[in-house]
Order: structure tokens, then C-alpha cells, then sequence
């Protein structure tokens, strides 16, 4: 009982230190991707490309598929167009 | 901030860059099948022929990725010239060089994470742009386009990938299931082989006006009463077409398909125990496809660049001039079944044969060269891959801690070493294992389908791992449940 260790962590200083700065460098990693980060994306078989909503023009989902059919129908008219009056 | 960061660049056009809103709240099961299907429809129904191209019957430059588009869901000369390979590369080459830290993004922070996503959206349309325009100048669409053929087609094909990128984005962020651009790409694949086996739509072969079912059994009954074959002549046809698909092809593919499905259901099952409770063990499953079929999408990511690069050298730099110091160099094209563009010696060692016994005669080395090349990138992909997507053994460990789980007869200190030797090991033997399979089935000169149904089949069984999931957890209420007669529902 003649010296007080302190209880718990490393015995010796040079491997407290080690231990110290491995906790260090894995706390300042940063994670490597989204789903390590804690907020979905990409699995291990799964690729996943948007996960946030970003600060840019916001549209609706039903006016994406609506506009995404609209512009095949476009091209349909365009056919249309070319077939008939030979403008293209 | 320190420095300049790749993500940053994005931010001038974040505020005209068009962005789906999440969901205000969780999604019912049934409507998100609702909106995968449709989306997955009108993604289909975009297998539109182009306006504006010249009427000529032959094209003067043929498709120089023709065994790539299997892969990406692309169809030649429609809307969805490039389908989803600017989506699917720019996805995986921007996560995989932000996961090996050349690109600097710190995921923990949400501005970030929003940067880096609009990066990618910027970098798959910039590649619609770019590839368009290249396959315009290189006279793809035809020779001596006039300014407003050239506006229109530009029109159309980044119109195109610029919805194609925003149907992807409404699946992704929650409207559907998981992952937009895989489940495109899994339902264009599963649309293919059934148009390939069943399709009836005919399709005019050689110069009288015969025409011949598209799909290879129909064609084999259509064969007993063509006028152009005699009996026996169109069942030998039936297995040896080459200009459409046929039905030895057809039995490949299939062969394909179902060793995929076996591969899937291989794994090692690691026992787990409950740390909080007695006597409620279980097992938590490693699989051999642990990275699933994202090792077999890089290598043809890789491919692609490479094809498109020497497209480009060859074809718009050099004319495809054997002549020329370019294709002296790097090969030439050379013209298959007024289709087909096939590159000669240096750029074949990268390019499928056409049909085995072609491999074999005339471009032998291209079997090592190719298979190496696929299994090389596959397995590096795989090793990376593993460790960054955030399912990695570390990870997985962390999970374990959190759901208070732990291996059985391990320390929980230990469960992250006992994981990190299985977890890598699957992943690798796995990627290899699908790159032979593809490798296989190229070399029998299947021409992108079986490196299509690999990425097919194993993509979906990770859809359908997510959607069982989901439908286990909220499924309860879904109007499936009367469908399939569940016992229990109405």
C-alpha cells in the first residue's frame, strides 16, 4: 500500500500516451460515408445517392412525375411535328 | 475551412438546381409501391426514338458500347441513349473517393452532406451533356447535322437524363424504396429479358420485308411457318440468330440468373445473444455477396470511361482512319452487323468478343486481358467498398453495442476482430465470384447480358431484402396483405 496507483487506463506513461492518441486521431476522423455518419445512404450492397434535403428549388415529388411524363409526350408531339410539316 | 474543397463549387448553383422534398412524413407502404412503379414506368416508357435524326437507313458510326448498355439500362437511339450510367458512376465515383478521403467531406456536418449530394446531381447531368455532345460530333446521330438537329437532340437526351436523375432522386429520398437509380435499373433489366424471351413485337431483318419476332421463343414458333427459313432452317435459326436474341443466349442467361440466385442465398451465420436478456440467441447472417452487385457496376463504370475515352480519340479525334496515328495506336472500329461497332487489337483486349468461337479465333487474349481487368477492379471495389459504406466490421460492432447484442462466447471489445475477419473476406470472395460469373458468361459472347443479369438479379435481391423489411414493420395495413391472402388480413 506504499503507492497510490491510480485505478483503470494504462500502467505505464509511454502507453497511456499511446493510448491517448490513438482515442485522439479516431476522434478527429471524420466519418466516410453518410450511413457511417449515422444518416442512411449507401449500404454495403445498396447505392443510395440523395439522402438530405439541400437548400435548392424545391419541387414536389407528383410534379416530377407528372413534368417526367409531360416531357416524354413532348418528344411524342415533336414526332408528331416532324412527321407532318417536315419543319425539322 | 481551410483550402479549397470539391464540394464547394456546387454552391453558386444550389439555388437553381430543382431538389424533391422529402416527404413530411413517413410514406404508407403501399403508396411507395405505388410510386416505384410509376416511376419505374415512365422510366420505361422513355424507350422513345429521337427526333430530329437523319432518315438514312445505315448509320456511318455504329454503337461503340454496345456491351456496356445492358448494364445501365440504355437503349440505342432513344431517349435513354446513356440511361442510368451518369447517375449510377457519378454516384459511386464520388462516394468512393469521398470514402478514401481524396475528396474532403465531413459527413457529420448536414451542410455537407447537402453539398455533396448536389455534387453528385451536377456531375451526372454535366456527364448527360457531355456524352451527347460527344456522340453528336463524332456523328453518331449522323453526318452534317444542321444547328437545330443538333439543339433538338441535346434537348431530348438531357431532358432525358435530367428527369431519369429526379425520378431516381424521388425514390431515394423516401417515396419509394431505397435506392432510385437500382431500382430503375433492376426493372429495365427484368423488362429486357422478358421482351428478349417473350417480346412479339417484329422486327425487320434483311432486305424483302421478313420480319422476325424479337423474342427468342416467340421467333422459334414464328420459325416453323416463316417463309424465309425452310422448317429445320428456322430452328437452327432460332438458336443462332445473331442479329437479335436468341434462344442458346436466352438459356445462358437464364443458366446466369439462377447461379446468382443460388450465390445469394450463401452465408455464414454468426451466432449472436442477447447481452441484456437470458436465452434468446440467434444468428446474424454474413453473406457471400456482402458488397451485392455494386463490385460488378464499378468495373463497368471503369469500362464505360475507358470505351468512352477511346471513342472519342478514335472516332471524333481520328475518324476512325486505320491510317491514322490514333488507330494505329489504339485500334479501330469495325463495322458488325451494320450495328455494332467493334474495336480492333489494342482497345479489343478490353471489349467482350462477339460470340465465343469469334474469342477464339481472333482475339484469344482478350479473355485474360478482360477477365483480369473485371475481376481486378471488382475485387478492389469490393475491399474499399467494404470498409467505407459504413457496414463494415467497426460499424457493424457499433451496431452490436447499440441493439445490445454481442457474439456468442466473444468479449464485446472483441466482436468488431471477430466481424473484421469475416466481414472483408465475404465481400472479396463474393466480388470475385460474380466478376467469374460475368466473366463466363461474356466470353460465351452474350454481349453485356450477362454482366446485365448478374447486376439484375443480385440488385434486386437487395430491393427485395429493403422492401421485406419495410413490409414486415408496416406492411400491416398494406391492401397486398388481401392480395396474396395472407391469413389474418380482411
Amino acid at each position: 500500500m506504499a503507492s497510490s496507483v491510480p485505478p483503470g487506463g494504462q500502467r505505464i506513461l509511454q502507453k497511456r500516451r499511446q493510448a491517448q492518441s490513438v482515442k485522439e486521431k479516431q476522434a478527429k476522423q471524420t466519418p466516410t460515408s453518410a450511413r457511417q455518419a449515422g444518416h442512411g445512404g449507401s449500404s454495403s450492397s445498396v447505392l443510395k445517392l440523395y439522402t438530405d434535403e439541400a437548400n435548392g428549388f424545391r419541387v414536389d415529388s407528383l410534379v416530377v412525375l407528372f413534368l417526367s411524363a409531360g416531357f416524354i409526350f413532348s418528344v411524342i408531339g415533336l414526332h408528331l411535328l416532324s412527321k407532318f410539316t417536315h419543319i425539322i | 475551412m481551410s483550402g479549397f474543397r470539391l464540394i464547394d463549387i456546387v454552391k453558386p448553383i444550389l439555388p437553381i438546381l430543382p431538389e424533391v422534398e422529402l416527404p413530411f412524413e413517413k410514406l404508407p407502404f403501399d403508396d411507395k409501391i405505388v410510386y416505384t412503379i410509376f416511376a419505374g414506368l415512365i422510366y420505361l416508357f422513355a424507350q422513345f426514338p429521337l427526333v430530329g435524326l437523319p432518315k438514312s437507313a445505315t448509320p456511318a458510326v455504329n454503337d461503340p458500347i454496345y456491351f456496356l448498355r445492358g448494364v445501365f439500362g440504355c437503349e440505342p437511339r432513344t431517349l435513354l441513349e446513356f440511361g442510368l450510367f451518369p447517375n449510377i458512376s457519378s454516384g459511386l465515383l464520388l462516394q468512393l473517393l469521398a470514402g478514401l478521403k481524396v475528396i474532403k467531406v465531413n459527413f457529420k456536418v448536414q451542410s455537407d452532406r447537402e453539398l455533396f449530394q448536389t455534387l453528385t446531381k451536377v456531375f451526372a447531368i454535366a456527364q448527360y451533356v457531355i456524352l451527347t455532345n460527344i456522340f453528336i460530333f463524332a456523328g453518331y446521330f449522323g453526318e452534317d447535322l444542321s444547328v437545330v438537329q443538333i439543339g433538338l437532340i441535346n434537348f431530348q437526351l438531357v431532358g432525358a437524363g435530367f428527369f431519369t436523375t429526379l425520378l431516381a432522386e424521388v425514390i431515394d429520398k423516401g417515396f419509394g424504396f431505397s435506392s432510385g437509380a437500382m431500382v430503375i435499373n433492376t426493372v429495365v433489366i427484368a423488362t429486357n429479358l422478358v421482351a428478349d424471351t417473350f417480346g412479339v413485337s417484329q422486327i425487320k431483318v434483311g432486305e424483302n420485308d421478313q420480319t422476325e419476332a424479337q423474342g427468342a421463343l416467340i421467333n422459334l414458333i414464328q420459325g416453323f411457318r416463316s417463309k424465309h427459313h425452310t422448317f429445320v432452317g428456322g430452328i437452327i435459326s432460332a438458336f443462332n440468330r445473331d442479329y437479335l436474341p436468341n434462344l442458346t443466349t436466352t438459356v445462358i442467361v437464364l443458366a446466369i440468373a439462377i447461379s446468382v440466385c443460388y450465390l445469394q442465398s450463401i452465408r455464414v451465420e454468426l451466432p449472436i445473444r442477447s447481452t441484456r436478456a437470458r436465452g434468446t440467441n440467434n444468428v446474424y447472417p454474413i453473406k457471400l455477396l456482402y458488397t451485392g452487385c455494386l463490385s460488378v457496376l464499378f468495373s463497368y463504370t471503369i469500362l464505360f470511361y475507358i470505351h468512352i475515352a477511346s471513342f472519342v480519340l478514335i472516332q471524333l479525334v481520328a475518324k476512325n482512319e486505320p491510317s491514322h496515328i490514333i488507330c494505329k495506336i489504339m485500334g479501330h472500329y469495325e463495322n458488325a452487323n451494320n450495328l455494332l461497332a467493334v474495336p480492333t487489337f489494342p482497345l479489343s483486349l478490353l471489349t467482350p468478343p462477339t460470340s465465343f468461337f469469334n474469342g477464339i479465333t481472333q482475339q484469344p487474349l482478350t479473355f485474360i486481358t478482360y477477365s483480369v481487368f473485371v475481376l481486378i477492379t471488382g475485387i478492389w471495389f469490393a475491399d474499399k467498398w467494404q470498409a467505407i459504406s459504413g457496414s463494415s466490421a467497426r460499424d457493424v460492432a457499433l451496431e452490436f453495442k447499440d441493439q445490445g447484442i454481442t457474439l456468442m462466447g466473444r468479449r464485446e471489445q472483441n466482436v468488431a476482430k471477430e466481424l473484421n475477419k469475416v466481414i472483408p473476406i465475404a465481400a472479396v470472395t463474393g466480388a470475385s465470384v460474380l466478376g467469374l460469373i460475368t466473366i463466363l458468361g461474356e466470353s460465351l459472347g452474350l454481349k453485356g447480358k450477362a454482366a446485365g443479369i448478374v447486376v439484375g438479379i443480385a440488385g434486386g435481391f437487395s430491393m427485395l431484402e429493403i422492401i421485406t423489411i419495410e413490409y414486415q414493420q408496416s406492411g400491416g395495413q398494406s391492401a397486398l396483405n388481401q392480395v396474396l391472402g395472407v391469413p389474418g388480413a380482411m
